[in-house]
């Protein structure tokens, strides 16, 4: 049972992950006129490795009331790294290409769509069960 | 929440496209202020450039306006004996200013600002299905 609840675990993490993508986007293109920047993205395996690690990290154990929790790495989130193949870059440096950014965007918002619906229909599963009918 | 910082990112790319076509409408606007004494100088073009600011209350780059400066090309001159600033030649001094520049210009603005639009209904709506969960 504790396997099936961590499914929650699995949409948090995910949702988490596309709203940081969405906010490195918007960083991308709100400089889209910066001279020298360089477009940034989170690396596209950073979730799954994310998430393999959560069980095998070890968090620090508190053995006395007065110990300060212990923080696992990932607490800040997933690191923006600068996109190394660039389609192109623009006399004063910048290398952002909207079109693949809103493209980047629209992937980000299906993925959104797909894991809140997820999570919808999860919590109505347990709702039938709990309940006996599907409402 | 990173999607409310998302929503600011876009705000403060759209504010700095906003200065940008202002800048671009004082140019087209006085394309052809001349000086008033013999040999003054006309109007100079105005630039803009951007820049990224790190925010340290919401700790997420924005989009800046770093300086608004001059167009330090040449005048052209026209030859206007009757004008009241024309030299003792009869040349008067033209604004630098090219409006066919300026229009392309303020369409790649009013592209941009589009773009960083898109980015904030799409976050808006990311935030929406979010909420949509408690439903």
């Amino acid at each position: 049972m504790t396997a099936k609840i961590g499914l929650f675990e699995v949409f948090a993490k995910r949702l988490d992950w596309l709203s940081q993508r969405q906010n490195v986007i918007a960083q991308n293109i709100a400089q889209s006129d910066t001279p020298g920047y360089v477009p940034k993205d989170l690396a596209a395996d950073a979730f799954v490795r994310e998430l393999r690690n959560t069980g095998a990290a070890l968090r620090t154990a508190k053995t006395e009331s007065r110990h300060i929790p212990g923080t696992l790495e990932n607490a800040k989130g997933t690191p923006a790294r600068e996109t190394r193949e660039q389609y192109e870059a623009s006399p004063a440096g910048n290398a952002v290409v909207v079109e693949e950014q809103l493209v980047k965007m629209a992937q980000t918002q299906m993925d959104h769509a797909t894991v809140t619906n997820l999570y919808s229909k999860y919590m109505g599963m347990f709702r039938m069960a709990l309940t006996g009918s599907a409402r | 929440m990173d999607l409310y910082k998302s929503l600011h990112i876009s705000a403060s790319g759209m504010k700095a496209q906003g200065t940008r076509v202002r800048v671009i409408s004082e140019n087209i606007a006085n394309s052809s202020s001349t000086g008033q004494t013999p040999g003054a100088e006309p109007y100079r073009r105005k630039t803009i450039s951007f820049g990224e600011r790190m925010d340290r209350q919401l700790e997420v780059p924005l989009v800046e306006v770093r300086n608004i400066s001059t167009d330090k090309s040449e005048f052209s001159r026209r030859f206007d004996p009757g004008h009241p600033a024309a030299d003792a030649e009869g040349y008067v001094l033209i604004p630098n200013v090219n409006t066919l520049i300026e229009v392309s210009d303020m369409r790649e603005a009013q592209r941009s600002y589009e773009a960083n639009l898109k980015v904030l209904q799409t976050s808006r709506t990311m935030l929406e299905q979010t909420l949509g969960i408690l439903r």
